[in-house]
């Protein structure tokens, strides 16, 4: 009974206050539970991390004074602060100083900072004011290159440092961009092109291809058996036209070359012994080959015999519809295109250096084979957390972190302490608690209603969730090692400020947007 | 809409992904935490002291000390290692240093974070120097080691040895011993070594990646201590053992006293002696152990085999009697000697052409007499030979001899008492007759014991034909021992009257029999002397010795190779150690200082020559003439 209009207002009053003290709260929890972590591995790191914490909450109540004087203020200074990034990073290539093989930091004295920091915060800015502009046509051409520049500009300059974990970070922003519109292919093609890409280092390509052609067959298959909608009939056959020409064109290169995309390296696991490889690569196409034929042909005697025409028509050239023909060649060059990633693979695989070979091959392989180089990290990680059994060891007290057998163990693996220290309750429990603070994150994002506080809260968001997961997946084994910290875990002055920093922009959007009565 | 659903359903996904994570990580698999506890929890072996060795007096002969040595973790030596400044402090050369280093990185196993000990034997004072400056080298650290601490030079072949266990040895005891224990070799330190190794404790602790120590695991809660090793308190008077050692110095042989109530050794010694400390330092060691000459780690009194010569013959005596081939009135007639048919052996009692009984026949050591008592103990069976020598040597291991004692002592030998069965395969079977073996009644021939058999009969004497096993060591951490093999009463086969004639026999040899010189009024002796062929040189001297009489409290067994006759060696140092032993002092000076004072060694250096010569090694030395100049 509550008419529209009151429950706005109720709305209003609810959140009136603007400023959402249970994120804070979540937050600055977070923040104190990290810090007792810091100071579990080494005190004298721990009483730093406070400082900067100080430090971070003074400069942040400058910026929120600063904020409350101009309302758009992240909006005007955006275009400012993106070129200031950019002209950060193409610096630090050359001022920088080198760690670990990565020119990512600049040195000035007592403080040094990341200039990627900065451009997260910037581009996510800077393109949530590209997209807010009124003139915008989501997934137009334009918007759609226009978007990718904006973000490929400073991935291309992070590659060079090299820093290939931030550049994942960078594609928060494309799921950011996904939630304003934008197509999910943008996400699924790179995601499922990454799979395959690593997979087909360990398995034939081949075996892998004609796997998934085989699936195509048969999902098309499914379609044409269950629906009678004539549309979705059409495309499915063109699908199975497109995979006949496809694993023709398979089985003769298999004949003709054998070894490509196999696997020669010795180390990674075959999965299927090379002699029979081939027997199954011929079997299984001619199978999806001979599917997708009857397939395809009962489709046209479908149509044919609904059209009242004669079957054998079939067979005349002018029989295809445009539909099924375009479907086809799509189907065909995405198949090409596919192949391509995974026979390229292993040759780009054998290329890479060997310690970035070993992190991907460790977690196929298990730590123990690679026990003293890349799998050394990961053993002990594992054994730090592993050790922690449902209580954990106690605070202060973890074993292996005294032993300091875990490396970077107060900024990558500062999850072992918490595993080890707080075992399975205190850690699921953190875990949790981290997801539902993302998951806040995302709630008061998409209460937004204007699309700039809409799309950067989003991407704060995503920019957690991709920290959390890759980090905390990294250090169980689930995910290749890349240098991610864990938001307000991992020690680090400037990574604490960056990350607060975002937030508390977006706190303050949040708050304006509130406010606004429109 | 839709999307922000997605968006949440992929955040809970990623959060039961970990939780489901974790749970197999730190609840469904030990793989972790068991690896954890490998990596980070280490273990420090607790080397307890190794238990003492005292006297039966409570003398203190053999404790523990220290020696100091300097290790080195080869992965710690950084770029500023100061080898210069580093050999100064530690007293060697730079090039020692370097040599060292490459040695230790060829170990097998060769682990650069593992420690390697870089110079042993760092002298006490010069431990406080040293590990002021050691901060200076982090890779370098000093290390006690335990170290036997002899406070005696003698009795090194009763005290023995440690050295570091080899494979054989951890073998027999996989579950307490390592590489590098230090394990008793030799003596008691051997065969005590169970008592006197105490227990091993464990400090459990936390170590870093470095395997340095970051504080101990769970406050010690799974420490143990280690036990100190139990103390033996030896049967050897030391004061006895010293002086019999005296007594054979510059001599080849060995003395064993036994206190035949209680089967305990009081003093055995073997000469050439070896002083312990000798032990402690392995080119010593290995000297010691590769001297072939004169045999000095070649424990004389347990291992050395003898022919026992004219003793001998009281246990020929007693066997005679018991298998009743002889009584005490028997009487057989010495012709200057032993003649039959071609075959003659020479008798020197000065009791000839009138029968003599058994009586004056051992305190005149006639040959005769027991040559022909022996070939009627063979021949009791005049069908079967062999029947008769079974009965005779089964006397024979009754006593101890031919056979092992089974005692606590870590080396021994059975001797030799032929039997049957080595007749038949030396002859061929039943093709043999008492006559050819008849040397043995006299102690020669094919029989053989060790000095401490010969100390071990004079006990059944003593005892009127029982015995206890004789044993070195009477108390463990001062309670006595209650092994039953030296504390249970043995029996030979010779009923005890058969003794009688014997003693008095014996008695009578210091009344008026061969070893008549040694006679004393302080206290009653019975003895006999021997002299004991040797197909390698010169006769050995031989004596075995009860006193008093009466009661007796003390047995000797005296051998000294190549000592000419009984009389002249044996007999006088079995007498006089009887003599220190019983009144505690020694009135008979002049033949004391003739012991001592007594040098064979141009005897043996004479042997010697004439083996080499024997064998065509013997090469003339050159005496360079000072006179003549080049």
């Amino acid at each position: 009974m509550l008419n529209p209009k009151s429950r706005t207002v109720l709305n209003q009053s609810r959140s009136k206050k603007g400023i959402d003290w249970l994120l804070i709260v979540m937050c600055l929890m977070l923040i104190g539970f990290g810090i007792m972590n810091v100071y579990s591995v080494d005190p004298e790191k721990g009483i730093r991390q406070l400082i900067y914490l100080g430090v971070a909450i003074v400069l942040i109540l400058v910026l929120i004074s600063f904020a409350s004087g101009s309302p758009n203020l992240f909006e005007l200074y955006s275009p400012l602060l993106y070129v200031l990034s950019l002209l950060l990073l193409v610096g630090v290539l050359f001022f920088g100083k080198e760690i670990n093989g990565a020119k990512a930091w600049y040195n000035l004295g007592p403080v040094s900072f990341q200039p990627v920091e900065v451009a997260k915060i910037a581009t996510g800015l800077f393109l949530a004011n590209f997209i807010s502009l009124p003139s915008i046509e989501i997934n137009s051409r334009k918007t759609v290159i226009t978007a990718f520049t904006i973000i490929a500009l400073p991935v291309m300059l992070i590659l060079m440092q090299p820093d290939l974990g931030s550049v994942i970070i960078f594609s928060a922003f494309i799921i950011a961009l996904y939630r304003e519109g934008f197509s999910i292919w943008f996400i699924f093609i790179p995601v499922l092109g990454g799979a395959l890409f690593v997979f087909s280092i360990t398995h034939p390509a081949y075996y892998l291809l004609t796997g998934i052609g085989l699936i195509t067959v048969f999902a098309a298959l499914l379609v044409i058996a269950f629906t009678y909608k004539r549309e979705l009939l059409r495309t499915a056959m063109g699908v199975q036209w497109g995979m006949i020409i496809y694993l023709l064109l398979l089985i003769g290169f298999m004949y003709f070359f054998p070894e490509w995309g196999s696997v020669e390296d010795k180390n990674s696991k075959q999965f299927v012994p090379q002699e029979l490889l081939s027997f199954d690569v011929y079997f299984y196409s001619a199978a999806g080959i001979l599917v997708a034929l009857i397939s395809a042909l009962s489709v046209s005697y479908f149509i044919l015999k609904d059209n009242n025409d004669s079957p054998y028509k079939i067979f005349s050239p002018e029989f295809g519809s445009n539909r099924s023909m375009e479907t086809g060649l799509l189907t065909f060059v995405v198949f090409v295109l596919v192949s391509i990633v995974s026979f390229s693979s292993s040759a780009i695989y054998a290329k890479l250096p060997q310690h970035q070979q070993e992190r991907i091959m460790v977690l196929f392989e298990g730590e123990k084979k690679y026990r003293d180089t890349s799998g050394y990290n990961l053993l002990y990680s594992k054994t730090a957390i592993g050790s922690g059994d449902l209580t954990g060891k106690g605070y202060l007290q973890g074993t292996v972190k005294i032993g300091k057998f875990v490396p970077e163990q107060s900024t990558d693996y500062i999850f072992c302490t918490v595993g080890e220290e707080w075992g399975f309750l205190g850690s699921s429990l953190l875990v949790i608690f981290y997801g539902l603070f993302i998951m806040r994150i995302y709630y008061l994002a998409e209460l937004q209603r204007e699309r700039f506080s809409r799309f950067f809260g989003y991407s704060v968001a995503t920019i957690f969730l991709l920290h959390f997961f890759i980090n905390i997946a990294m250090v169980m084994g689930l995910f290749p090692t890349v240098g991610i910290p864990l938001p307000f875990f991992s020690y680090g002055g400037s990574s604490l400020l960056a990350f607060i920093t975002l937030i508390a922009v977006f706190l303050i959007l949040n708050y304006q947007d509130k406010q606004r009565l429109i | 809409m839709k999307k922000v659903y997605v968006i949440n359903a992929v955040v809970l996904m990623i959060i039961g992904l970990f939780v489901w994570r974790l749970y197999y990580l730190q609840l469904s698999t030990d793989r972790y935490k068991l690896n954890a506890i490998n990596t980070s929890v280490k273990q420090e072996v607790l080397f307890p002291n190794r238990g003492d060795i005292l006297d039966r007096k409570g003398k203190l002969l053999v404790s523990n000390t220290y020696s100091y040595e300097l290790e080195v973790v080869p992965a710690m030596i950084n770029a500023d290692f100061d080898t210069v400044s580093f050999c100064k402090l530690a007293g060697i050369e730079v090039v020692e240093f370097k040599e060292r280093m490459e040695q230790i990185k060829q170990e097998k196993f060769f682990r650069a974070l593992s420690p390697y000990p870089l110079v042993k034997n760092v002298s006490r004072e010069n431990y406080a120097r040293i590990q002021e400056q050691l901060y200076l080298y982090p890779s370098i650290s000093i290390v006690k080691r335990p170290e036997r601490q002899y406070l005696v030079h003698s009795a090194g072949n009763i005290l023995g040895y440690i050295n570091e266990a080899n494979e054989a040895y951890i073998k027999s005891d996989s579950d307490y011993y390592q590489p590098g224990d230090l394990v008793g070799i030799a003596g008691v330190e051997k065969s005590y070594e169970k008592v006197l190794r105490g227990v091993k404790g464990v400090r459990n602790y936390i170590a870093d990646r470095m395997m340095k120590s970051v504080g101990s695991y769970k406050d010690g809660e799974f420490d143990k201590p280690a036990k100190t090793g139990q103390s033996i308190t030896l049967t050897i008077d030391y004061e006895l053992q010293h002086y019999a050692e005296k007594l054979l110095q510059n001599k080849r042989g060995a003395i064993v006293a036994i206190d035949p109530k209680t089967g305990e050794i009081l003093a055995m010694a073997s000469a050439p002696t070896v002083d312990p400390n000798r032990f402690l330092n392995s080119t010593d060691r290995t000297a010691l152990l590769r001297d072939t000459i004169t045999m000095a780690n070649f424990d004389r009194a347990t291992q050395g085999t003898y022919p026992p010569g004219s003793i001998f013959k009281l246990v020929t005596g007693l066997a005679a009697q018991q298998m009743g081939v002889i009584t005490d009135s028997t009487t057989y007639v010495c012709r200057h000697g032993f003649q039959y048919g071609r075959l003659r052996i020479a008798c020197h009692c000065g009791q000839y052409y009138r029968p003599i009984d058994l009586k004056l026949a051992i305190a005149k050591s006639c040959n005769n007499y027991f040559s022909e008592a022996y070939r009627d103990m063979i021949a009791k069976y005049p069908e079967d030979y062999a029947k008769g020598m079974e009965e005779w040597r089964a006397i024979m291991n009754s006593m101890g001899l031919g056979v092992y004692l089974n005692n606590d002592l870590a080396v021994g030998s059975s001797g030799l008492i032929p039997s049957a069965k080595m007749y038949d395969n030396r002859y061929g079977e039943g093709n043999w007759t008492p006559y050819q073996m008849i040397f043995n009644g006299m102690g020669q021939g094919d029989i053989s014991l060790t000095p401490l058999q010969m100390a071990n009969f004079m006990s059944i004497i003593a005892n009127h034909g029982s015995f206890y096993t004789p044993h070195i060591v009477k108390e463990i951490d001062g309670q006595p021992i209650n092994d039953p093999r030296f504390t249970e009463l043995k029996k030979s086969m010779i009923q005890p009257k058969y003794f009688l004639p014997v003693i008095e026999g014996m008695r009578d040899a210091f009344i008026n029999g061969t070893a008549r010189q040694y006679r004393t009024t302080a206290f009653t002796q019975a003895g006999k002397t021997g002299t004991a062929e040797n197909p390698h040189g010169q006769d050995h001297s031989v004596f075995s010795l009860m006193a008093p009489v009466e009661d007796p409290q003390i047995v000797v067994a005296v051998i000294v190779e190549n000592g000419y006759w009984g009389a002249r060696w044996a007999a006088p140092m079995a007498s006089l150690i009887a003599e220190k032993y019983i009144t505690d002092t020694i009135e008979r000076t002049a033949i004391e200082k003739r012991m001592m004072t007594g040098d064979l060694t141009s005897e043996y250096e004479k042997q010697w020559i004439t083996y080499l010569k024997r064998k065509g090694w013997y090469v003339e030395p050159e005496i360079k003439d000072s006179a003549k100049s080049e």
